[in-house]
């Protein structure tokens, strides 16, 4: 039976909870809102739902900037499930953004002009998933974060079928096998830990390994069996053969949004689980395996795979999927290093990133509409077409390869500067190897990525489909996307300043 | 005689089992003394959705069986939430002791709950989800020269063939 005065300090806990997650008030409301509307005038007027969804996400953007304005230390809450930080906050708000930025260019997008089918669902969907991120980013407790990753996982399986053709049912289906089998490893992965350590918080490991920083096989397995299903979710080497195939079955918009909001979320918790479990100084006794050794290796292969298979790829859509595949190796390499300013390097990456990555993503949507398919061949003749938008996109692609005028250049001296001062400091071996491979990776990377600008402006069109015209409203988005990556080359202080102002210490 | 029972929570639990055997039980047995007896070969399998229960395991299903299915669920799990919500929910100790705070919060917990819930029906209702298609009947206009008596007959024979002599 419960007691009195426990109910009274568990109430007090909730008051006291409920003011700090105004985001998340807003987004169900908003979701609640789209499919009210939906059911009663959906069909006669979509652009509504449009109209709902957007409003929902800038009230809570709103919502988001006005907490990261006020929480100053990190706040616990409802009994430490739910942890609300700068950190988090931060991350909260970039999800929003990549979450409008999806509906701006899902606007653009020929199937949903015309055919109108599922928006009530669509847009729902797309408010639900980034509900999930957010309340995965924040989540403080394993079965918060499980409760999280599943909404965002049953989220992204429905919407990744909304082309509503054989192939989208196809990669949906692809993409559920694999989710489902991935959450069950992660599950039980969770339940083992939570024998073994009789707690479902982020607790440091560290502090209950024998001396050495040692553990038992159990234990051991019982962590990789949870890094498993995030390296699923964020698409390392060996989990990451559903993202070609989901990613190119996927509407291109929602391809989009897959490799940036799922992907921060899983990213987030890794991190968290990597630094605040002391995953790091861990050693497997009976196999001798250090498990940052580990971490490292699938990074590196992540690396090796993803840009060597982009290589081969004619569809600019699964090329996409395989950097965003690379992206994730390389943003894995930030999370694995010791120092504060790894967490740094990660956000300004997942900040340029999102640029990059819509920015890209809504020149393949124009193309398609165009042309009707994304293969790389198309992009012929467009320098001349859209010169505007070519530059834009050649922009686009340097920034993506690492080379400099670019903030994309920045984002990985950064990292691998931060590498390089792990290995100074930890004197292991896998960090010169991680910097090594991701330094020689990007050659690679230069040569698929610069294809698209070899087709755009050294192959004549062939005349027999329309060029690829932009009006100004997209130009000006485009502009909007890649401004940004210039400036932030000359002056990385601007955002530096900002992800400075997340303290560290403090996570 | 003072009857004072303790029971113990397992035999609670017996006695729930016990409760479900008689009714499950006492139901086939009423319906058994009290029907007719007239089995067939399509009556004597086992109900499946209007599915042969053996056969080939891709055999397509009836997509709405699992949308219907989904609905029921829908309702058990909130049902199953309701009923220890309202055995704490009213619990005048608790309100009591806090002042009334402690009924508010579980009150608005469970109706934002069962709104979801009802919404989620809303929404199956409104998209045509729950709409079951009916059959179209047409009235078949044939008069058979064979005597409805000889049909009743074969069947009676090819039953007795199928089942052996039951009776």
């Amino acid at each position: 039976m419960l007691l009195a005065a426990d109910i009274s300090v568990y109430i007090d806990e909730i008051i006291r909870s409920l003011p700090l997650l105004t985001t998340e008030y807003t987004l169900v409301l908003s979701i609640i809102a789209i499919i009210v509307m939906d059911l009663l005038f959906g069909k006669e007027n979509p652009q509504l739902l449009y109209m709902a969804a957007t409003t929902g996400l800038l009230v809570a953007l709103i919502a988001s900037i006005n907490d990261w304005n006020t929480v100053e230390g990190p706040q616990n809450i409802f009994e430490n499930m739910i942890r609300v930080n700068r950190l988090s906050l931060f991350l909260s708000i970039l999800l929003i953004i990549a979450t409008l930025l999806t509906i701006l260019i899902t606007s653009f997008e020929k199937p949903f002009k015309e055919e109108k089918k599922g928006e009530g669902e669509y847009f729902s969907l797309l408010t639900l998933i980034t509900l999930g991120s957010i309340l995965m980013v924040k989540a403080n407790h394993f079965l918060m974060f499980f409760l999280a990753l599943e909404t965002v996982s049953m989220g992204s399986y429905l919407i990744a079928g909304f082309k509503f053709d054989r192939k989208g049912s196809e990669g949906a289906m692809k993409y559920v096998l694999f989710g489902a089998f991935a959450s069950a490893i992660m599950l039980y992965g969770i339940s083992l830990l939570y024998g073994y350590t009789n707690s479902f918080g982020f607790i440091d490991l560290t502090e209950i390994a024998a001396q050495g920083r040692q553990i038992d096989f159990g234990l051991g397995f019982a962590l990789i069996m949870i890094i498993s299903g995030l390296f699923f979710k964020i698409s390392i080497f060996p989990f990451h053969v559903w993202v070609p195939d989901v990613y190119k079955a996927a509407p291109t918009s929602i391809t989009a949004f897959f490799s940036i909001v799922p992907k921060i979320a899983g990213l987030m918790m890794m991190f968290n689980i990597v630094n605040r479990m002391g995953i790091n100084d861990l050693e497997i006794s009976s196999i001798s395996l250090h498990l940052d050794e580990m971490l490292g290796i699938a990074a590196i292969f992540t690396l090796i795979v993803a840009n060597f298979s982009a290589i081969w790829q004619k569809s600019g859509k699964r090329m996409m999927a395989y950097s965003s595949i690379s992206h994730a190796g390389f943003m894995m390499i930030a999370i694995l290093s010791l120092t504060e300013m790894g967490l740094y390097a990660l956000l300004f990456y997942i900040f340029i990133y999102i640029l990059m990555n819509y920015g890209v993503f809504f020149i393949l949507i124009k193309l398609e509409n165009a042309t009707g398919s994304d293969e790389i061949s198309d992009f012929k003749g467009m320098g001349k077409a859209a010169p505007v938008a070519s530059t834009a996109l050649v922009i686009l692609m340097i920034s993506l390869t690492g080379l400099p005028p670019t903030a994309g250049f920045t984002a990985k001296f950064i990292l691998f500067t931060t590498v390089w001062e792990n290995f100074e400091l930890s004197g292991q071996y896998i960090y010169l190897f991680l910097l090594l491979i991701g330094l020689g990776i990007s050659v690679v990377a230069l040569f698929y990525y610069l294809r698209i600008p070899y087709f755009m402006y050294f192959k004549e069109s062939e005349g027999k489909r329309e060029p690829v015209t932009f009006n100004l409203f997209e130009l000006i988005f485009l502009l909007f996307l890649t401004t940004p990556i210039f400036l932030l080359f000359f002056q990385p202080d601007w955002l530096f300043d900002v992800i400075n102002s997340i303290n560290f210490a403090s996570n | 005689m003072a009857t004072n029972v303790n029971l113990s929570d397992l035999s609670i639990l017996l006695l729930f089992l016990v409760g479900g055997a008689i009714f499950t039980i006492g139901g086939i047995v009423t319906s058994r003394l009290l029907r007719n007896d007239k089995p067939n070969k399509e009556k004597n399998t086992s109900y499946e959705s209007g599915e042969d229960p053996v056969g080939n395991a891709w055999g397509q299903f009836n997509l709405r069986f699992y949308l219907v299915a989904l609905m029921f669920l829908l309702f058990e799990v909130e049902l199953i939430f309701l009923f220890p919500w309202a055995t704490v929910f009213g619990d005048k100790q608790l309100i009591a002791e806090t002042n009334g705070v402690w009924g508010w919060l579980v009150w608005f917990e469970m109706m934002i709950f069962i709104f979801i819930l009802v919404l989620g029906l809303a929404y199956a209702w409104r998209k045509g989800f729950i709409a079951w298609e009916k059959p179209r009947q047409s009235v078949y206009l044939f008069k058979s020269p064979v005597p409805g008596k000889l049909y009743e007959d074969f069947n009676k024979k090819m039953t007795e063939k199928e089942y052996g002599r039951k009776k």
